[in-house]
């Protein structure tokens, strides 16, 4: 009967999961000290946390099973995450606070990308208005926060290598850090290489043009001058070369990302300015679409695309729950693309001008502590947007439309949120929240040229006088704590106006060979959001925890069509069983079918599917290190699936085992 | 650590102020104090009789379709320039058995600005400086004499070809030469267009069209698409047609035009080519 319950996935009873059981450092659960001002921020961790506990899964596996977390994807690598039904410019997406922009105007280089396991300390996903500290949003915000070197009181070196090899598409990864501790200075290096072949869908089809190779440097070194003054650099380089996109009409030939930044971190508890956490930043993106290992190219064509980003942030935290941000950020993009007909002269066109966003922000909120255990929490942002283009062929090639797009357009958005919350008797938790919040045009949205959308197989160009979407939001979260286990469901409704929707351009045809037409995008009136994501921990017995999430969302334009790309209702839950030293998670995945789709926008319908993996790990101890081997086996029933948010209908892998040793010291 | 303070701030503000700072306009170019600035010579010669020496200038070499010629005269006995005339140029092309002249646009002006008498030629076809000659014709206002001088001058082919030489069937089997006068160097973006329109009346005698309908349409060939948002040209003066063609991009374009005399249409398989 229990058995029946857990699989049910809906219903989940007692105690808190105590992931330390194993006592050892290779399987240790991250505990996140960061308070999540946002909404929905605890209920994201849940599954992160259980997940991230195994080191078993990348960024992207992590990112899947987080609550209300969804990925579009286009290729076996560089999935763009989504929350609920936001993607791109109507989300935040950071690392650790920093603003980077793609520089591929078919997204295929989300944030996300730049961040490996061995780097990365936290997912921090929140949902909604409330969750805008780091930029004006109305689907929410991820931060990655990379992994900090400890500091320790005497000296000390650690680290970690491991080597893993992938069946299906013959992957190798080779990933390591070092950290050097001290009570001064410390410091730590992180690498991860990887290198994967095409991979093959179920009855070893095989998918051609998704493999990719990549190399991820990054280190981290702080110095703690005082002890409430502590400097932190930081740097990031990520190269990646002939990255396979199969759902794409192109490749990445070769994408580079250097990311850098000093921080400043103040605290002083004693005093009423508690802390002040700065940071200057700068990074730059370069990406370079490639079609030459294509077999049928017609005409070859390079399509590199640039972007520079300059920015800070200065958080400071006062007694009493009273929190300050302000940041404010430059950005210059430019994308662009060179065609090489036969026997005809070489064809420019800049696909997304090169353009300069400037923005300055400042947020803040405020706790409020009542009697009887409530809370209330304020949260409100304005931001100042500045954005041109810059002289050049980009400008001209406006001029066929008749917009000049070096006219600076400005724009003031409004955040805010509020809520309120209770914690009851008997471990009940209950928070109303409610926010309005806007989120300013993307530049692809702006000034994008002709950009070819291979899901509606439609040429897209900008629109220079597109609002700000702006939508007004309602959430509800219960939870309820047994000893054994919580549950927790958050349910939501979001009333977008002036959604940024593209629609078929009556007097222009497209330019891309073999499109079906031109859209554009432009203000439609409003569309709602409504779903749930539900969460259920639970203790099985003393080696083994359950953790279950449900996420549903639905949505209808204001003529009453669903919104493109929204995920079914989605089961993802597992089992964890640790013993003697062996660590063993099955999980199981089930989508349900999704038939309402939006057409116009070359959505398809989806069928059910039923996914199980199993993971398994031992440790061995030997002397002050631990070894780890582990075995993975995905997709075990070898199941030709796709998800709804895949590009292209293209399948997912079928079986695949995957083997990983890796040595801590 | 207030000192560590102040340079945070400072460099906050630093790049709050960089970021305020205004992007330098584009200026705009010096009037231009020499009339003949960028132009090329094409050649010179005596206009026998007049007293006068003609100086004949082009944006390029001169190549088949639309030229913009423009002539200075000079007094030949004293050199200086002469201002006041009636001066025409008549395009001849001698092919040893029979000869043709070419379209024409000839000033009334006597007093153009600066003394530079402006002269659009259209070349109907390419040849050497054997066979094209500008027969230039001046009414010497300073001191009242006529007389005619020749300018022998090579006419390159234009590549693509800048002019469409053809028979209207439907128009009574009129020759019409249709010449691509603007742009004369296409960019991306949206370009001013125009069409010179003239019909073969005889060997000597090239009359403007002037009741034409045209309808144009870019196309790359390589890419199978057009263009949005252009405007076919209507007829201005004299056989002019102005209109707006844009250009999404480089490469190589085509002009695809239909000709239509009162409603009725003419030819829906001409075009001009450009590559850039």
């Amino acid at each position: 009967m229990r058995l029946l319950l857990i699989l049910s996935g809906i219903i989940v009873f007692l105690p808190q999961l105590t992931a330390q059981q194993l006592g050892d450092t290779a399987l240790r659960t991250v505990s996140l000290q960061e308070v999540c001002i946002y909404d929905g921020a605890d209920s994201s961790n849940i599954a992160f946390n259980f997940y991230q506990s195994g080191k078993l899964a990348g960024t992207e596996e992590l990112l899947s099973r987080m609550s209300g977390v969804s990925l579009i994807r286009r290729g076996a690598f560089g999935m763009e995450p989504v929350l609920r039904n936001y993607s791109g410019g109507q989300i935040n997406t950071t690392i650790d606070g920093m603003k980077i922009y793609g520089a591929c105007t078919d997204r295929m280089d989300p944030v996300s990308i730049y961040i490996e396991p061995v780097n990365l300390h936290s997912i921090q996903a929140g949902h909604g208005v409330g969750a805008g500290s780091m930029g004006s949003t109305i689907g929410g915000q991820i931060n990655f926060q990379i992994q900090e070197p400890d500091t320790s009181c005497h000296n000390k070196v650690s680290g970690n290598l491991s080597q893993s090899f992938a069946t299906n598409n013959s992957a190798i990864q080779s990933a390591g850090w070092l950290q050097a501790s001290g009570r001064k200075i410390s410091a730590r290096l992180a690498g991860a290489y990887r290198k994967a072949g095409n991979y093959h869908a179920a009855e070893n089809v095989e998918i051609p043009w998704s493999g990719y190779e990549k190399a991820n440097v990054s280190t981290v070194v702080l110095a703690q001058l005082s002890s409430s003054h502590r400097l932190r650099f930081d740097v990031i380089y990520d190269i990646g070369k002939n990255i396979g996109f199969p759902a794409l009409p192109m490749d990445v030939g070769r994408a580079s990302a250097l990311i850098g930044s000093i921080s400043h971190h103040y605290v002083n508890d004693k005093s009423k300015l508690q802390s002040i956490n700065s940071r200057l930043y700068g990074n730059h993106i370069k990406h370079a679409m490639d079609d030459t290992h294509r077999d049928s190219v017609a005409m070859h064509m390079d399509m590199p695309g640039w972007s520079t980003t300059w920015g800070y942030y200065s958080e400071m935290k006062f007694s009493k729950g009273f929190q300050i941000r302000i940041d404010g950020h430059r950005v210059t993009t430019l994308a662009d693309m060179t065609m090489y007909p036969k026997n005809a002269p070489i064809m420019y066109v800049q696909t997304l001008p090169e353009n300069r966003i400037f923005n300055t922000g400042i947020s803040g909120s405020k706790e409020i502590r009542l009697a009887r255990r409530q809370i209330i929490r304020l949260s409100t942002r304005v931001d100042y947007y500045r954005i041109h283009a810059v002289q050049g062929p980009g400008v001209a090639q406006w001029e066929v439309f008749g917009q000049d797009i070096t006219t600076k357009r400005q724009n003031v958005l409004k955040n805010l949120g509020v809520s309120w919350e209770k914690r009851f008797s008997g471990a009940w938790f209950s928070r109303v929240s409610a926010g309005y919040g806007e989120r300013i045009p993307t530049a692809a949205e702006l000034f994008g040229y002709y950009l070819f959308n291979r899901q509606d197989q439609s040429d897209y160009i900008g629109n220079y006088q597109l609002k700000p979407e702006s939508s007004w939001q309602l959430e509800w979260l219960g939870r309820k704590d047994w000893q054994k286990g919580l549950m927790q469901l958050n349910l939501f409704a979001h009333h977008v106006q002036h959604l940024i929707y593209a629609t078929k351009v009556v007097n222009a045809g497209p330019a891309t060979p073999g499109a079906l037409g031109l859209k554009s995008y432009s203000n439609i009136p409003f569309a709602w959001n409504i779903g749930f994501e539900f969460t259920g921990k639970y203790h099985l017995t003393p080696f083994a925890d359950y953790l279950g999430t449900v996420k549903y969302l639905f949505t209808k334009a204001n003529n009453g069509e669903p919104l493109p790309l929204v995920a079914p209702l989605k089961l993802q839950q597992a089992v964890v069983v640790r013993f003697s030293g062996f660590f063993v998670q099955a999980e199981h995945d089930f989508a349900a079918s999704q038939n309402r789709v939006n057409v116009d926008y070359g959505d398809r319908r989806t069928a059910a599917f039923n996914l199980f993996n199993i993971r398994l790990a031992k440790n061995f101890s030997i002397q002050k290190t631990i070894l780890q081997l582990s075995v993975a086996c995905e997709n075990i029933m070898d199941l030709g699936y796709r998800e709804h948010l895949d590009i292209g209908a293209i399948p997912r892998p079928g079986r695949n085992f995957s083997f990983n040793l890796s040595y801590r010291f | 650590m207030k000192t560590f303070f102040s340079t945070f701030i400072i460099a906050f503000s630093l790049l709050a102020l960089n970021a305020c700072v205004k992007e330098s306009e584009n200026e705009n170019p010096l009037p231009q104090v020499n009339p003949l600035a960028g132009l090329l010579k094409i050649g010179e010669a005596n206009i026998t009789g007049s007293g006068a020496r003609a100086v004949v200038y082009a944006n390029d070499s001169l190549t088949s379709g639309y030229n913009e010629l423009f002539v200075q005269l000079f007094d030949t006995a004293t050199g200086a320039q002469l201002k006041n005339g009636h001066f025409t140029i008549t395009p001849m092309m001698d092919m040893g058995a029979m000869k043709h002249s070419s379209p024409v646009e000839n000033s009334d002006n006597a007093t153009p600005l600066n003394g530079i008498f402006k002269t659009i030629v259209v070349f109907s076809m390419p040849g050497d400086a054997s066979q094209w000659s500008l027969n230039m014709h001046l009414h010497n206002h300073a001191n009242n004499k006529e007389g005619d001088g020749q300018l022998p001058i090579a006419v390159r082919a234009s590549s693509p070809s800048r002019i469409i030489n053809t028979l209207m069937a439907n128009d009574g089997d009129t020759k019409v030469l249709i010449s691509w006068a603007q742009p004369v160097k296409p960019k991306t973006g949206s370009n001013d267009f125009e069409l010179l329109v003239h019909k073969k009346e005889s060997m000597m005698s090239y009359p403007a069209v002037e009741d034409y309908t045209f309808e144009i349409e870019p196309y790359m060939p390589s890419m199978g698409h057009g263009s949005p948002n252009n405007v076919n040209p209507v007829h201005i003066e004299k056989g002019h047609y102005r209109g707006k063609v844009n250009f999404t991009m480089t490469g190589e374009w085509q002009i695809k035009l239909k000709v239509y005399k009162n409603g009725v249409l003419l030819r829906d398989d001409l075009m001009f080519e450009t590559r850039f």
